[in-house]
């Protein structure tokens, strides 16, 4: 096990962060325009002295290697469109938002997800097959812009239940935590009853049936463990977008969560932010597949034997 | 006195979306205290789903059980809650399954697997069980069984994993074990084990049930057959009877279709009459090896020997046998051949060329030359390509389309006996016999000089096995080509070939004459091999 995640950090993780964080840096570079672009009647003078404050005039490989060292003492650099704040610091802020509305959307995701693919798959092809696959369709086709304004809709306006807005109360994660993880609830939904279709065709739940097992403890015991295998792969990409924070989402609801700062950060041109969002990313990505793929060796031993 | 278990007009039913097909069709039997009843049957002809249905085992929906009793200790197993059908599952009849490797669970160790049988049935805490488990694990011979309740199932071998399921069956002591094949994916030598295993081990008074389609196996366990086509039991009666007086033709042809190990060889015959030149294929202390890796920068710890040291010659149109048991390193060494895998050592002479250390470009020619025909016959065909394009894409790779595609796929399935507007259908519309027919029309488009059959009709009832070793002789006649005739079975490889290599542990350990070798057997494991072999008629060996 040691050895399987060394080989991961080393082999896997590094060099795709030094790719990643070199293709990044290009990249925002050859866009047109700058961080000080948008900025009204600035005087060339004026420009000159921002661009040497962050050492924008140097050589663009100088630029590099100086970001990299800093990179690696864990140092984003300050950003360029909020004067005085580093890109660690906004992150620092911002991410525990986010972290907070993830995990609920997480966990609203996996209680019905699991819970309508279970159900699906027990009785394939009946009503409590077609109805919570047909939802879950709707689930994946829905985007969250439209399923946000419907739930506060109905529920803040109409039913007065919820704010409209704001990340005051605990309630206000309900609504936000809904809109984020429906759409995970039914791929979730849908990866369970594939995944458990699958494993209650195998021998073994036949062998487990012939043992005189009741069917409850087949499904939960022999079914289960097996059947949610694709589930945690899929959660692997998905926790990290759900912690990450939403656009979308964090728009709607006013949440001051890290998902603006990488849309903004774009748009803003700024550049140390843009780099610090993605590689922030990149990070959570790598992280959670890592966790993931631990999981899934636990759940399935053959993994731990194969060379 | 009263049979132990009591069937009457069994009738169970498939129903696809298409259309209905009746699987068991009012099968009525018995089955005494202490009885051995062996139910022999070709693929599809019920068995399994009659011997299923019993616990209600069958998938359902689509299987459904129509109508019949099972009566069993004055209770009828169709009828009884599940609750009650649980408490007689696993106890008082138990289950051996055809395939030990998916019939265990791979996420859960062996000894969770045998404690929780007993868990279900005894008050008995999990402690105690896994002690019983210790126990059990050293009645089936599995060695250090204390350490071994905490593998996986793929750790273990096929026999082992075996022996695992027979542990989990006999442990609570059943009145009946329903055995469903449960040696068919084993070497023959494992089979003998398995059997002995099971007889010792069983309580005096404990039933079987016993499906197979193998005549051999059953004559060796049974004390009563039922034999079933099509759905129906067609004839039924003690071992002796059927065997020496079958009365119905179905069972005459199911008999004759067998190849034993006594038959006098056919292809001796018409074998010798064939000029035989020098060496076709000649290997030359030819090494498989293939590097163990471990740790963080993969180096090579060691070697897994495949194929070790092996020095042989084929001759143009000649069949060579290759038998061995599973893990040998008979597949790989047809591999080799084919440059499917790359010799580690060693050289592969095709025509005196060697062919190990030819270049890319230089090899593509020869490949026509050099084909293979598969085990399985559902895998090894594109399921998304039509026989006409699967027939005819080697021809087109290697420039050899001469008459129009169909007219060439035409023509190539009728030489193996199928229709020519067959071409147009996709694999999985055929059974498994056409389609091994369909694999060798596919190798046989490119006149090859040189085929490896790689356990080609080991997957095919017997019948269908007799037919298609039928074509192979018929085309291998028609355009003397050689075959390398890769098998566990002696009794086909004795059929048909005239050369023959017996392996262990990747190394050829007795060759010659296959008339020769399997009469008077010179090395000790070639006798092993020859004795483990069930002979119908002749002396059991188990009992």
């Amino acid at each position: 096990m040691t050895t399987f995640i060394l080989k991961r950090i080393f082999f896997e993780t590094l060099p795709t962060l030094l790719i990643i964080a070199t293709l990044t840096f290009f990249m925002v570079r050859l866009a047109p325009g700058g961080p000080f672009s948008q900025e009204k009647s600035v005087t060339p003078e004026i420009l000159e002295n921002l661009k040497a404050h962050y050492g924008l005039n140097a050589p663009l490989h100088k630029q590099y290697f100086d970001y990299m060292k800093n990179l690696l003492r864990g140092d984003l650099g300050p950003s360029f469109k909020y004067p005085n704040r580093t890109v660690n610091e906004l992150i620092a802020n911002a991410f525990p938002v986010s972290f907070e509305l993830g995990l609920y959307a997480l966990l609203f995701a996996l209680l019905v997800g699991n819970a309508a693919g279970l159900i699906a798959a027990l009785c394939p092809n009946t009503k409590s097959d077609y109805i919570p696959m047909s939802l879950a369709m709707l689930g994946i086709c829905i985007p969250s812009f439209v399923l946000g304004p419907l739930l506060v809709l109905i529920f803040s306006l109409w039913l007065g239940w919820f704010s409209v807005s704001g990340w005051d109360f605990p309630s206000d994660r309900i609504l936000p935590a809904i809109t984020l993880g429906a759409t995970y609830a039914a791929y979730i939904a849908r990866l369970t009853r594939s995944g458990m279709l699958e494993i209650l065709n195998q021998d073994f739940i036949r062998t487990a049936r012939a043992k005189g097992l009741p069917e409850y403890k087949i499904i939960l015991k022999h079914g289960f463990k097996g059947g949610v295998i694709p589930v945690v792969s899929f959660l692997g990409p998905a926790v990290a977008g759900l912690i990450s924070g939403s656009f979308v989402v964090e728009t709607i609801f006013q949440i001051p969560g890290l998902g603006r700062f990488f849309v903004n950060a774009a748009f803003n041109r700024d550049y140390t932010m843009v780099l610090g969002t993605v590689l922030f990313f990149a990070i959570l990505i790598i992280l959670f597949n890592l966790v993931v793929d631990i999981i899934l060796v636990w759940l399935n031993p053959k993994l731990r034997f194969r060379e | 006195m009263p049979a132990l278990l009591h069937v009457e007009n069994l009738s169970v039913s498939f129903t696809t979306d298409e259309r209905k097909i009746q699987a068991v069709r009012e099968v009525s039997f018995d089955i005494n205290k202490g009885e051995i009843v062996g139910i022999v049957g070709e693929s599809g002809s019920g068995k399994t789903v009659t011997g299923m249905s019993l616990l209600r085992l069958i998938p359902s929906p689509p299987g459904h059980i129509e109508s019949g009793k099972v009566l069993f200790k004055g209770q009828d197993l169709l009828e009884i809650p599940i609750k009650e059908l649980c408490k007689i599952r696993g106890k008082d009849i138990s289950v051996i399954f055809q395939e030990p490797m998916t019939a265990l669970s791979p996420l859960h160790r062996i000894g969770h697997q045998l404690a929780e049988t007993l868990i279900i049935h005894e008050e008995i805490d999990f402690k105690q069980a896994w002690e019983v488990g210790i126990e059990w694990l050293e009645k089936v011979g599995i060695p250090d069984p204390k350490e071994r309740m905490k593998a996986y199932p793929f750790q273990f071998s096929g026999g082992m994993q075996q022996r695992v399921m027979i542990a989990m069956a006999l442990m609570l002591n059943p009145s009946l074990i329903i055995a469903d094949e449960p040696t068919t994916a084993l070497d023959v030598t494992i089979q003998a084990q398995i059997f002995e295993l099971l007889l010792k081990l069983k309580n005096h008074d404990t039933s079987i049930l016993f499906i197979t389609h193998d005549m051999g196996v059953i004559w060796e366990l049974s004390d009563r057959v039922l034999v079933m086509k099509d759905a129906r039991i067609v004839e039924e009666g003690t071992i002796e009877d059927i065997f020496h007086r079958p009365e119905v033709t179905y069972t005459q042809n199911l008999l004759a279709a067998v190849p034993q190990l006594t038959d006098e060889s056919q292809k001796h015959i018409h074998g010798s009459q064939k000029e035989k030149n020098s060496g076709l294929i000649r290997l030359k202390n030819l090494r498989t090896w293939f590097p163990i890796r471990h740790g963080i920068w993969a180096r090579t710890v060691g070697h897994v020997k495949a194929v070790d040291d092996v020095s042989l010659s084929i001759r143009k149109g000649e069949t060579f046998g290759l038998v061995g048991e599973s893990g040998s390193g008979k597949t790989t060494l047809g591999r080799t051949i084919l440059g499917l895998e790359r010799a580690w050592e060693g050289a592969v002479y095709f025509k005196e060329q060697n062919i190990t250390q030819i270049t890319h470009k230089n090899m593509k020619p020869l490949r026509r030359h050099l084909q293979m025909i598969f085990q399985d016959p559902y895998s090894s065909l594109n399921p998304r390509m039509t026989v006409l394009d699967i027939l005819t894409e080697g021809l087109i790779v290697h420039n050899m389309l001469e008459s129009p595609k169909k007219d060439t796929a035409a023509k190539l399935l009728e030489e193996v006996g199928l229709q020519s507007d067959h071409m147009f259908r996709y694999p999985h519309e055929f059974s498994g016999g056409q389609r091994q027919r369909i694999c060798i029309a596919r190798v046989m488009a490119l006149r090859p000089e040189f085929v490896v059959c790689d356990e080609a009709v080991s997957a095919l009832d017997v019948t269908v096995q007799a037919q298609i070793i039928e074509i192979l002789l018929q085309l291998q006649e028609k355009y003397n080509v050689s075959y390398l005739f890769i098998s566990h079975d002696l009794s086909v490889v004795k059929q048909i070939t005239d050369q023959v290599a017996v392996m262990r542990n990747g190394k050829v350990v007795e060759e010659g004459n296959t008339q020769q070798v399997i009469d008077d057997p010179k090395h000790p494991y070639t006798q092993t091999l020859i004795n483990a072999v069930p002979l119908i008629g002749g002396k059991k060996k188990v009992i």
